[in-house]
């Protein structure tokens, strides 16, 4: 039996589907852990400077230490069945981040407390539905809802419940897309 | 001939670091035009917002709508190879780039003119240092020159920051450009 030039395209391009479909599904395997740790630490940091306010920079400082540790663990542990660069470069966009955000900080001065609370969530949800263009719709979904509902917190919310917006609906919607992501 | 598993080990592991480095190569050859245009577009704005300051508005918006289109035009004459995918990608990344620098604005208003004018060079250079980590550690560089000279510029500088801005971080990207087709 022999096959045309056309079918030997046809197969070559199913295939090459085949690969991109199953490195995407990978992708959002091997992100949900991340997504529902963040999450978790926005819950935490964001409800915790509600209820303790003067104590915001070492309760922040010690929440994104652990999530940069626990990130490189969760990394760690896939690297043991694939390549494992991936744990010490995600402490690194990590770091970069936070970087960033105080030069942000530092250029934009005086910044008070609702722009503390509303900057690093856009920029979290920029990051995501940058991402997803790139990787996936359900990346770009949870991005843009993010981005909406800080700028909706920021211009409605004018008490400190933007905190607990922040930590609910924020840290709520990426534990959320985390678990969306394990249902592909 | 006989192969032992360790040389075959050893050629797998030879063939994934050749496909590795044959992807970085043609990553920095794609990257090069889209860093030459945009330095060359930061050099031009910064330069006319320090000569004609009342144009300044304008003058931004036809650059920047000169760089998509441009931008545009070498990712589709790039995506003969690339199945014509990185096209629309550009233009929503660029969409959600300056959806993100206004709704910075708007949240952290006032922001004064320096602010305005370092802020996106701030984004550039994270960029630059993000893809970095991904093994492309010319664009680390890069980045990281560019945040440095940025900061520099925004606490040291108070009168030309626009030509430092000009020619320190649109140069640093044209830099970049050359220096990623040098390899």
């Amino acid at each position: 039996m022999s096959l045309t030039s056309k079918e030997a395209a046809e197969s070559l391009a199913q295939a090459e589907e085949a690969v991109r479909r199953s490195k995407k599904l990978y992708f959002y395997h091997c992100s949900s852990s991340h997504l529902m740790m963040w999450g978790g630490i926005w819950i935490l940091g964001y409800g915790g400077t509600y209820l303790a306010s003067h104590y915001w920079q070492w309760l922040w400082g010690v929440l994104i230490v652990a999530g940069c540790a626990g990130g490189y663990f969760i990394e760690r542990r896939r690297g043991k069945c694939e390549t494992d660069r991936s744990g010490w470069r995600f402490t690194g966009v990590m770091a970069i981040a936070v970087t960033f955000a105080i030069c942000t900080y530092a250029i934009m001065w005086p910044v008070g407390g609702p722009q503390y609370t509303a900057f690093p969530a856009l920029l979290t949800g920029a990051i995501y539905a940058a991402v997803g263009l790139w990787t996936g719709l359900r990346y770009f979904v949870t991005g843009v809802l993010v981005m909406a509902l800080t700028l909706f917190g920021f211009y409605m919310i004018h008490s400190d419940l933007i905190l607990l917006w922040m930590a609910f609906v924020g840290g709520g919607s990426m534990i959320l897309a985390g678990l969306w992501f394990r249902t592909v | 001939m006989s192969l032992t598993s360790k040389e075959a080990a050893e050629s797998v592991a030879q063939a994934e670091e050749a496909g590795r480095r044959s992807a970085e190569v043609h990553f920095y050859r794609k990257a090069s035009p889209h860093l030459i245009l945009w330095g060359s577009i930061w050099v031009l704005g910064f330069t006319q917002n320090d000569l004609f300051p009342r144009y300044e508005d304008w003058g931004w918006l036809l650059l920047i709508a000169a760089g998509v289109i441009g931008g545009a035009i070498i990712a589709r004459r790039s995506a003969v190879l690339d199945r014509g995918r990185f096209a629309w990608r550009l233009f929503a990344a660029a969409a959600i780039a300056a959806f993100f620098v206004f709704a910075t604005y708007a949240i952290m208003s006032p922001v004064s003119g320096a602010a305005m004018v370092v802020f996106p060079a701030l984004i550039v250079g994270t960029l630059h240092c993000a893809i970095g980590l991904w093994s492309k550690s010319r664009f680390l560089i890069s980045g990281f020159v560019v945040l440095a000279a940025s900061l520099c510029g925004f606490f040291f500088l108070h009168e030309h920051l626009l030509l430092w801005m000009a020619f320190v971080g649109g140069g640093a990207m044209i830099l970049a450009g050359l220096w990623c087709r040098t390899i």
